[in-house]
């Protein structure tokens, strides 16, 4: 029982690192959640860009396209009147797009000069930038159209407003009726955990084994006389029961965050976390063999897990790596918790429980179980060389 | 007369409430090793900062060589070399050159610079270890190589802040022999220590230090002299009578005779042969004896009687 | 003196195993994790618009007004790239078997003649635009319904400027379109100057009495404190310069991802990067005094500089400045990625120049202040 205690108090020098993961986890994680998740409708809704407007016209008809951009799109304020900052603003997606009417923008159109009339800032040619366009090209080609036909500033004004807004009952049908259009709350927040949680889990439980793998300390263990295999099960129970804790507490923690989120496939996605726990405590077992050192633990495990984020889907979705490089991924099992994630979330609720869910979770199992014969190989060879 | 290296006048150190160094005076003559011996937590190391300019003093002053000792006096400090009490090596140099790296701190000429690093190593036992980096040696030979470090430059004066804690028997008499003979070869020694044995053995004169003060000072045998008990003689008599008490206590220089289990302990006051006079009375009054033991004061003795308290406490 | 401690500094810094793996070694590693991750969409951007997957079922018998529309926005010309790639069904349950976006089509128009229907898979961009093209074609329907209602003399201009392209609304343009992919990378090389940070706080250990033993020895020595100070600083200034230009050579000749800098240049940023990472080390050591933190603050101060300059998101660095750029102004990583995105963006205008000036700045600011704090003193304890 002596080791298991140490071992579990051993783990309170790591709590800055298990706070700083968590808050990363919380506050990363649950953002790009949010932004990523989307859920399923039936109902058409159109995507509405935020724009940037600066109107240096000042005008009746700047005016009137601000009001429609206002009625149909998300206007706000581009915090700075300088182009490249506005350029900057729209490449980081701090809005999707800038328009700027320049003085005499007015004028411009009434004289029938209409090229450039209006300038933009778009990050390349992205969808938001053709839509954008083209409403606001179509907008303004009306008013001039209206303009040459002989009707006044006002009437023209006025007739292409009330056209663009009456527009907006076209027939749209939306079949939306399989869930692998969408990535759920949970299915994204479970994603960013891959890296958040081997790291948590490689980098404590490798430190608590750490302490008693040091030299001196399992040399004064040995001889203390308690019995071979009651140490070693009773290290292996301290580093199962913090991973447990830890991965536990993380669930814990995305089901609070995900509380305004109905999806009954939560347990489904449990069970791979814990799969995952296994990956993590295999991984950190076989860590701690190569090293016993604090420093060189933070840096393999950073090395390691965030290497196979890249490479297995949980930073970048899968869908943009190369085929190369996902067949690389077939052997690393941060790939086979991301694709049992993908599984549960395109799946029926009553159809996850199977072969292809069960395998997935084996494959992470076995996965485990290599990392583990690897630091036995590794310790017994240290110990047969005395490194 | 030989001229003064080191002088510390009145020296005042505190820390908040807690005084660590008590109006605390010192006199190191040229070609002493003068040993600072004391209890942990006496003031010994935080003498040694002072006299170093490391830490700040709150009154006294400190002259090395006649001059005030400052941060900036590299002068003075060229000098000195220092053995600190933890090893202060760079782990990722090896021996060879973390020797070199602490003599070029002091030893500008490369030539000369080289020589005297290979004679540090040498002088340390550490010339065949010199491309072992500092994790791969023993305890002993990393002090060996600390002090390497302190003396390589062939200072003028050197300072040992207790270098031989954790250090084995073996490594320990190395260490002093050549302590020894950097003395000999001219060097002045502050050695501070709380083993009395190596004081005692080492030291031309010592220093005892308690709770930041000077209290007492003297070669070993001039401290063990002001002591009132010289020699306690302790020896087996089975059939003792009041008359063997008396006649003892009539002996000259025994001032002091009481049982202690099946032993007669003699405490006497000085004198010389005083078990010579004692044996003689035993075999001349036909008095049986057993076993018999003498034993002269320590620096120890010296300490529990100015300070009631034993220096290993 | 001050060549050989610097070479003996620079011996120390090369032979520390653990500066050499987070240094060196660890950026090397995201590197390539970056390259494996973004590597695709920094040479294929996803976010750029490509033609959608549409299917088209005629109902009404007849070639139709819209099919035509269509078909014009299915082909390359000067005015646009294709919009649309259609494929045609016979019938509505025929299309409705590929309508299932990634795969098979993103959304079917069914064209009776009278009406267009669109049916998409699920709401998104793709689902905004192909129904927009239907609002365009039933505006000009209800314009053109007005203006002969309303001006049917004019009828025949109206429908001639139906058709032309007025080009009301124009891109500007700013030259270099580098990847925002790049972006991971800037701050990847940000990241890596800023772990100077450790060679410096180490280096201040080994040199202050107040930390180390081998520091009491350091000035116990002849040696003037800020020499030494001045020698290890540009030892680990060289050795992270190194390592930040073999980063860069790794990232621009093995992973073939250009920063549309002159390499010349790129390693001039990174080394005066590290030069910051080393001098803010430096102004740590001389703050800190507690020895455990000496681990702690560097690593916290370089990962959440990093992080607030866009090393796991890119788009924080741009939310900062859009709501407190006083903020990217004092972050040293926020200022080298600017400086380094900029370059490669814009080329060598004056905020370039800016964010080498404040860097410069910071770097003297921070040697200053430390020379101040650590010039040889005494210690109240040790």
């Amino acid at each position: 029982m002596s080791v298991f205690n140490a071992m579990i108090i051993s783990l309170k020098a790591y709590v800055i690192t298990i706070l700083v993961y968590f808050l990363l986890f919380a506050v990363v994680g649950n953002m790009q959640a949010k932004a990523a998740s989307s859920e399923k409708s039936n109902i058409f809704e159109e995507v509405v860009i935020s724009v940037a407007v600066t109107d240096n016209d000042n005008t009746g008809l700047s005016k009137a396209l601000v009001d429609y951009l206002k009625e149909t799109q998300n206007v706000v304020d581009p915090k700075t009147d300088d182009l490249r900052t506005m350029n900057d603003n729209v490449r980081f997606s701090i809005y999707d797009y800038a328009l700027i009417i320049p003085q005499g923008f007015e004028d411009k159109i009434l004289s029938g000069d209409t090229e450039g009339a209006v300038s933009y800032i778009v990050p390349g040619t992205t969808a938001s930038q053709f839509l954008l366009t083209e409403k606001i090209d179509n907008y303004l080609s009306d008013v001039v159209i209206y303009l040459k036909s002989g009707y006044s500033k006002d009437e023209a004004i006025k007739l292409t407003h009330d056209q663009m807004i009456d527009l907006s009952d076209t027939h749209v049908v939306v079949m939306d009726n399989d869930d692998n259009n969408h990535k759920s709350f949970y299915a994204s927040m479970f994603s960013f955990n891959g890296y958040t949680l081997m790291m948590l889990l490689c980098v404590c439980c490798a430190c608590t084994w750490s302490v008693m793998k040091d030299r001196n300390v399992s040399e004064r263990i040995a001889v203390s006389g308690m019995h071979f295999f009651t140490r070693n099960a009773a290290a292996v129970g301290a580093v199962l029961t913090i991973g447990f804790a830890i991965t536990s507490l993380v669930i814990v923690v995305v089901r609070i965050m995900g509380r305004g989120n109905v999806d009954d496939k939560f347990m489904y996605y449990a069970l791979d976390v814990y799969a995952l726990m296994t990956v993590g405590i295999g991984m950190a077992y076989f860590i701690c063999s190569i090293t016993v050192s604090d420093n060189l633990i933070n840096m393999i495990a950073n090395m390691i897990v965030l290497s196979m984020s890249f490479l297995c889907g949980i930073f970048v979705d899968a869908q943009f790596l190369s085929e190369s490089i996902l067949k690389v991924a077939h052997f690393l099992p941060l790939y086979w918790y991301a694709r049992a994630l993908k599984f549960i979330n395109d799946t029926k609720v009553d159809q996850i429980l199977g072969g292809q869910f069960i395998t997935y979770l084996v494959i992470e199992v076995l996965f485990a179980l290599v990392f583990f014969a690897a630091g036995m190989v590794i310790s017994k060879k240290k110990e047969q060389y005395a490194v | 007369m030989s001229t003064s290296v080191v002088a510390i006048d009145n020296l005042v150190k505190r820390y908040g409430d807690k005084v660590a160094v008590d109006h605390f005076s010192l006199d190191v003559k040229e070609g002493e090793i003068l040993g600072l011996l004391g209890p942990n937590g006496s003031g010994k190391t935080t003498t040694i900062n002072c006299l170093l300019a490391l830490l700040k003093y709150d009154k006294g002053s400190v002259t090395i060589f006649g001059k005030e000792m400052k941060p900036e006096s590299y002068d003075i400090k060229s000098e000195i070399g220092v053995v600190m009490q933890n090893v202060a090596v760079v782990e990722t140099l090896n021996v060879y050159e973390n020797v070199d790296f602490f003599c070029g701190l002091y030893i500008k000429d490369k030539a000369l610079r080289k020589k005297y690093v290979e004679e540090a190593l040498e002088f340390t036992g550490l010339t065949e270890y010199k491309k072992y980096k500092p994790m791969k040696l023993s305890g002993g030979l990393l002090r060996r190589l600390n002090i390497a470090c302190g003396i390589a430059h062939k200072p003028k004066l050197i300072i040992f802040d207790e270098p031989t804690v954790a250090v084995d028997p073996q490594s320990r008499n190395a260490i002093l022999e050549g302590i020894r003979k950097i003395n000999k070869d001219g060097a002045t020694i502050i050695y501070t220590s709380h083993y009395m044995e190596e004081v005692e053995e080492l030291c031309t004169r010592i220093v005892i230090m308690d709770h930041g003060r000077n209290v007492a000072s003297g070669t070993a045998k001039e401290l063990k002299s002001s002591l009132v008990n010289r020699e306690t003689i302790r020896i087996g008599i089975p059939n003792r009578t009041d008359k063997i008490f008396a006649d003892i206590k009539e002996i000259n220089h025994v001032y002091k005779v009481k049982e202690d289990g099946e032993d007669l302990v003699i405490k006497c006051d000085g004198g010389e042969h005083n078990l010579v006079h004692v044996l003689s009375y035993l075999t001349d009054n036909n008095i049986p004896f057993g076993h018999v033991s003498t034993q002269l004061p320590t620096l120890n003795d010296v300490f529990l009687e100015i300070t009631g308290k034993e220096l290993r406490d | 003196m001050f060549g050989r401690m610097f070479i003996y500094k620079l011996k120390e810094l090369v032979r520390n195993r653990f500066l050499i793996g987070w240094n060196f070694l660890f950026p090397l590693v995201l590197a390539t994790a970056f390259y494996l991750g973004f590597g695709n969409m920094i040479k294929d951007d996803p976010d750029s618009f490509k033609a959608i997957d549409v299917g088209y079922v005629n109902t009404a018998g007849e070639d139709t007004n819209f099919h035509k529309v269509i078909g014009e926005l299915s082909e390359e010309t000067s005015d646009h790239a294709d919009i649309l790639n259609v494929s045609e069904y016979t019938s509505e349950e025929e299309a409705m078997k590929d309508l299932k976006g990634e795969g098979g089509i993103y959304g079917i128009y069914v064209d009776d003649g009278n009406e267009i229907k669109t049916i998409v898979p699920f709401n998104g961009y793709r689902a905004t635009a192909l129904n927009q093209i239907v609002r365009e074609y039933e505006n000009k329907i209800t314009l053109i319904g007005n203006i002969a209602k309303d001006h049917p003399e004019n009828l025949d201009t109206a429908l001639e400027l139906v058709t032309k392209d007025m080009n009301i609304a124009k891109e500007y343009d700013f030259g270099s379109g580098i990847s925002l992919y790049l972006q991971y990378f800037f701050a990847l090389i940000a990241m890596a100057s800023l772990f100077g940070s450790w060679i410096s706080t180490e280096m201040i250990e080994g040199m202050c009495a107040n930390h180390t033993e081998k520091g009491k020895r350091f000035e116990c020595a002849p040696v003037s404190k800020l020499m030494s100070i001045a020698s290890g600083v540009l030892a680990g200034a060289s050795m992270q310069a190194v390592s930040n230009a073999i980063v860069v050579i790794y990232i621009e000749y093995v992973l073939k991802i250009k920063f549309g800098i002159p390499l010349w240049n790129v390693i001039l940023i990174t080394t005066l990067g590290s030069g910051l990472g080393i001098s803010m080390g430096v102004l740590i050591g001389a703050l800190v005094k507690n020895k455990r933190l000496f681990d702690i603050i560097p690593i916290v101060f370089s990962m959440t500089c990093s992080f607030c300059s866009g090393l796991m998101w890119d788009q924080i660095r741009q939310m900062i400045q859009a709501n407190a750029p006083i903020l990217n102004k004092i972050n040293p990583a926020a200022l080298l990625v600017d400086c380094l995105y900029t370059r490669a963006t814009y080329g060598t205008i004056d905020v370039y120049y800016q964010d080498i000036g404040i860097m410069s700045i910071m770097i003297i600011g921070a040697l200053t202040i430390s020379a101040v704090l650590l010039r040889r003193r005494r210690y109240v304890s040790l």
